[in-house]
């Protein structure tokens, strides 16, 4: 390309200017045209994503306080709040706080209180919570990073950010490994109630009244019901009889009993994880076993890394994405994901 | 939650208000950074990698980096500025990635293949050769870049002007104006308009990192 081209790359914005600017500037757009919309659905995904990282960033800041800067300012306003917040918490108890946020809502019709939920929305001590029959799971990130979904056809309150009252259906409680050990989690019901030790596990009462049934997919939790104390382990699943006497069975952590807890499972993240951590998370949501083909292809695993987004699939459909672009080959069996060298059998 | 904060203007004292409405969780504040800066983000890379899928997901995570990163804006340089050149290290890392994996990287993909569900709409077919045709879709590729680089209103006011043909009433009652405002608002977004494509044309810095346009001449030469 020479530089007898540029003229026409400039034709109607030459150094001196133009001499009509409207109607340059017109010409020039027309010839353009419009530019190129975002897709509605595309621009959705962007700001959801968007919201979540922006609710993470303003939760986790600390409240900002000026009294560096203004203490004069701050001091006199401290003492014109004092007079009305020292009669608001006496009458009040104090400020609701925020204990979740919204993380995975889609066409869930939740409730809190009358008040639609939106996507990244605060969730407040006290709050009550109510999936509508018709309506899809709806999943919390707790603010230790704890997951906490609820069943279409649920209700919950919110009684403290350590303790959940269910009145009916399912909810579904994922402490990971990652969350520190602190006061135990309880979901407490009209039957007993729940404590976890650090675990996945379920509460359902199918309907208003219905017997107790808690299943375990990872940890142990303890049961605390009239009839006394249970404590029950991944794999099992509790049932209290309408004689008060409950009852364990075995359950499988990864049947599609628990399809709705997927469904209300975040995103898994996948830029930037390593491709052993991707699918321990993912085998971890699914209640699966990972067996590798061997310590070495594990540990090969953990040093690949990531790139693009899993978003919308479940864990089998995000495992077989993300090993098609590998070497290597998988089967799940049983509730296990063999993973091993392609042709080599896993 | 109530919207607390509300644009006023823009350049970097209005960008700064953003960024401490956003830190302080404004909900209006979020919906005027996606709504304000998303659509140019994407554009951007989508003209680069001209693909819908990848020019959303490389979007996705250019906003979110620079969320987790706005407690340390400054405003040294424009939130814009930062956004367009985070998006171009994100679509260097993609290209990057496709070259070690073996998978061919297209030369200045400012268009796609029009065949392919996911590209961009490629200029529509004339009479013109095939230099005519490719500087013509420079010259478009350039309009959009410079328009996406005006602040928001600036770059819808010039569009419904020129290109829907919408009298100034109607503008200054879409931007809540009134008349006389929109109309200087006109003529700033004008010259900004203009100041923007001269040095995109002449290939000085315009800030995003994207290609000077003689440096694209210079590639084919």
């Amino acid at each position: 390309m020479t530089d007898s081209r540029s003229p026409d790359r400039r034709p109607l914005l030459g150094p001196e200017g133009p001499a009509d600017p409207d109607r340059e500037v017109r010409e020039l757009l027309r010839s353009a045209g419009p530019r190129l919309e975002m897709r509605p659905e595309d621009l959705d995904i962007v700001k959801r994503a968007a919201r979540g990282e922006w609710r993470r960033l303003v939760d986790e800041r600390p409240p900002k306080r000026g009294w560096s800067r203004r203490p004069l300012l701050a001091a006199a306003a401290a003492a014109v709040a004092a007079v009305g917040l020292a009669w608001w918490l006496l009458a009040a108890g104090g400020p609701p706080e925020s204990v979740a946020v919204v993380e995975v809502l889609d066409g869930s019709g939740a409730l809190a209180g009358s008040d639609p939920l939106e996507l990244g929305d605060p969730v407040l001590d006290g709050a009550s919570i109510a999936v509508p029959v018709g309506g899809r799971p709806l999943g919390l990130r707790w603010r230790d990073g704890r997951s906490v979904r609820l069943a279409p056809g649920s209700r919950m309150t919110v009684a403290s950010p350590w303790r959940l009252e269910l009145t009916v259906g399912s909810l579904y409680v994922d402490t990971p490994p990652s969350v520190a050990p602190g006061r135990p989690f309880t979901v407490a019901t009209p039957a007993g109630l729940v404590v976890e030790r650090g675990t996945q596990f379920e509460v359902n009462l199918a309907t208003v009244g219905a017997p107790l049934r808690v299943r375990v997919r990872e940890g142990v939790v303890e049961v605390d019901t009239a009839g006394g104390d249970v404590a029950v382990t991944a794999g099992q699943q509790w049932v209290l009889g309408p004689d008060g006497e409950g009852s364990i069975e075995s359950v499988d952590p990864w049947d599609d009993s628990w399809s709705w807890v997927l469904r209300a499972a975040p995103t898994p993240t996948v830029e930037g994880s390593d491709l052993a951590s991707f699918l321990e998370e993912e085998c971890r949501e699914a209640g699966w076993r990972l067996v590798w083909e061997s310590a070495e292809l594990a540990a090969e695993a953990a040093t690949v890394e990531l790139h693009g987004s899993v978003d919308g699939m479940t864990p089998d459909q995000a495992v077989a994405v993300i090993l098609a672009g590998s070497r290597l080959d998988y089967r799940l069996e049983e509730g296990r994901l063999f993973v091993g060298n392609a042709g080599a059998g896993p | 939650m109530t919207a607390a904060w509300r644009k006023k203007g823009s350049g970097p004292r209005a960008e700064k208000a953003l960024v401490r409405a956003l830190l302080a969780g404004d909900e209006a504040a979020f919906d005027t950074l996606v709504e304000e800066y998303v659509p140019p983000i994407y554009r951007y890379a989508l003209r680069r990698t001209g693909d819908r899928e990848t020019a959303r997901d490389l979007t996705q995570t250019t906003i979110c980096k620079v969320i987790a990163k706005l407690p340390g804006f400054r405003g040294e340089a424009g939130l814009g500025t930062w956004l367009f050149a985070c998006c171009r290290n994100e679509i260097a890392m993609h290209f990057r990635r496709r070259s070690s994996a073996g998978i061919e990287v297209p030369w200045a993909p400012t268009e796609a293949r029009g065949d392919e569900p996911s590209g961009v709409p490629m200029v529509p077919c004339s009479a013109d050769g095939p230099e005519e045709s490719f500087l013509r879709g420079e010259r478009t590729a350039l309009v959009h870049q410079a328009l996406d680089q005006l602040p928001g209103h600036y770059g819808r006011a010039l569009e419904w002007k020129y290109i829907e043909g919408l009298p100034v009433r109607e503008i200054a009652r879409r931007l809540e104006l009134g008349e006389k405002a929109a109309e200087s608002l006109l003529t700033r977004a004008r010259e900004a308009f203009r100041g923007g494509y001269r040095r995109l044309v002449d290939g000085a810095p315009d800030g995003s990192g994207h290609a000077p346009a003689a440096a694209l001449l210079r590639t084919t030469s």
